[in-house]
């Protein structure tokens, strides 16, 4: 039964799960102004449920996380609820898909704002690691239990890996003898493994701290794509 | 480079099969793997329970995915009753992990004797990196068990991926040649793509073409430590 002690009220995670070192989620209730638009009630409906959905998530781990929890600490009704989204899945990969879009969007401005491929990596890195380091619950349904989630998920996640190792290690400039496609995918894999690692480590609102370690992970790691003039080289040499 | 206890001739062990271990302490069985391809009909006969209940978890798993996966499962897999497996476990969990540890401690110790005594560090990284896609490709329900499963296994079985990783990180880094401006995390970020990259291949259906990758791999592994130029004269 709700306990007075913790106001939300909130479920404790079974024990095999808790994450002692959390405290139970909160999100952000803001009062529907008066006067808002049926249309932007629902945008804030959504993203209340998004944000609790987040919240229920770090706190219980996708398996354990129920309607019921995600629906207390959006503070919307039920039925609300599933006007919105079919069920626990949708609204993962809508949580999802918002984040990823969310990153992307934040990544792709601040390198659009450099000249040259070595700054542009580093402002997109920092880019990244600082709107993750914002807002830890995402982090953690991002890096973390879109590995755990259902499987149309995880195919999800592995699609934005492939992007990020796209945006990495574009087609021409591979590594020799190794097709740039598979390359990217690691080094993609290595960066979502390594933040992953922190955040389950409780150490999300420090993750601006990897930027050094992971620009220089990336500038070792592809000598072809940050000295362009290797590549020709190696072409020029067979 | 003769193994220390005596393999059964021919090749060395490529497939994990734990009902094949029998009665013999773990100790003493995981030094007498048989050796086989895929489809053999088991010649030894399981009377250990534990491990008929492992090698159960070990097929069950891709079927369902671990968190939607059952006591029930398991048990009609492994032909044991309910009363069997509680017995043996506590709870699914305790199963799973006790199958994990069982698998990557067998997955280890193959990769380990595979560069044992290999001297040069190139060499061993190019031995143990396609001996590791070799062992997976032949025995896709590890690769599945350690990369997509042990993720979604909840917190402990999480730690213990991380710990085998770290296993692989120490032989990654034995010897390796020094070399300014290298992050001090780099054995374990390199580690974390390997995984990524296997979860991939088992999600597409084709952990058995992981050895295609063996070139990639070892580049990937190789060039942090080396720079552009070498690696692609130790393939050659």
């Amino acid at each position: 039964m709700p306990s007075s002690e913790n106001g939300a009220g909130i479920r404790k995670p079974r024990a095999s799960r808790r994450r002692p070192d959390l405290p139970p989620p909160k999100v952000e209730r803001l009062r529907p102004r008066s006067g808002m638009s049926r249309s932007e009630v629902v945008a804030d409906q959504r993203r209340r449920v998004l944000a609790g959905l987040a919240a229920a998530l770090a706190y219980h781990g996708y398996e354990d996380t129920k309607i019921t929890d995600i629906v207390e600490l959006s503070g919307v009704s039920r039925p609300t609820f599933y006007e919105l989204f079919e069920g626990k899945e949708q609204c993962f990969a809508a949580a999802y898909a918002d984040g990823v879009e969310r990153l992307s969007a934040a990544v792709e401005t601040a390198a659009r704002a450099e000249r040259g491929r070595v700054p542009r990596l580093s402002a997109g890195l920092r880019a990244g690691l600082e709107f993750l380091a914002a807002d830890p619950p995402l982090a953690h349904l991002l890096l973390v239990e879109s590995l755990a989630a259902s499987r149309p998920a995880r195919l999800e996640h592995e699609r934005s890996l492939g992007r990020l190792a796209q945006a990495l290690c574009p087609a021409d400039a591979g590594l020799p003898g190794a097709p740039a496609e598979e390359t990217g995918r690691l080094l993609a894999g290595a960066l979502a493994s390594h933040l992953s690692g922190r955040v389950l480590a409780g150490e999300a609102k420090r993750l601006a701290e990897s930027q050094e370690v992971l620009l220089q992970y990336l500038l070792v790691a592809l000598p072809a794509v940050t000295s362009p003039g290797l590549s020709e080289q190696r072409a020029a040499h067979g | 480079m003769a193994p220390a206890e005596p393999l059964p001739a021919g090749k060395g062990s490529e497939r994990f099969d734990p009902e094949a271990l029998g009665d013999l302490p773990t100790e003493l069985a995981l030094a007498r793997l048989p050796p086989g391809r895929h489809g053999l009909p088991r010649t030894f006969v399981a009377h250990n329970q534990r491990l008929r209940i492992v090698a159960a978890m070990l097929q069950v798993l891709p079927r369902h995915g671990y968190p939607a996966t059952t006591i029930g499962h398991i048990t009609r897999e492994a032909g044991v009753s309910r009363a069997a497996f509680y017995q043996q476990f506590a709870s699914k969990e305790e199963c799973f992990l006790a199958t994990y540890d069982l698998a990557a401690r067998w997955f280890c110790e193959s990769v380990e004797r595979a560069v044992a005594g290999e001297e040069d560090w190139r060499e061993r990284i190019r031995i143990g990196a396609a001996e590791v896609l070799r062992l997976l490709g032949e025995n896709p329900l590890i690769a599945h068990l350690s990369a997509v499963e042990a993720p979604q296994a909840g917190l402990a079985a999480r730690q213990r991926q991380q710990a085998m990783l770290g296993r692989f990180a120490a032989v990654l880094r034995a010897g390796h040649p020094g070399r300014a401006g290298l992050p001090d995390d780099l054995a374990n970020l390199l580690l974390g793509g390997v995984v990524s990259l296997i979860a991939r291949y088992v999600d597409d259906g084709r952990a058995e073409r992981l050895p295609e990758a063996t070139a990639t791999l070892v580049e990937y592994l190789l060039i942090p430590y080396l720079g552009g130029e070498e690696p692609s004269a130790t393939l050659a």
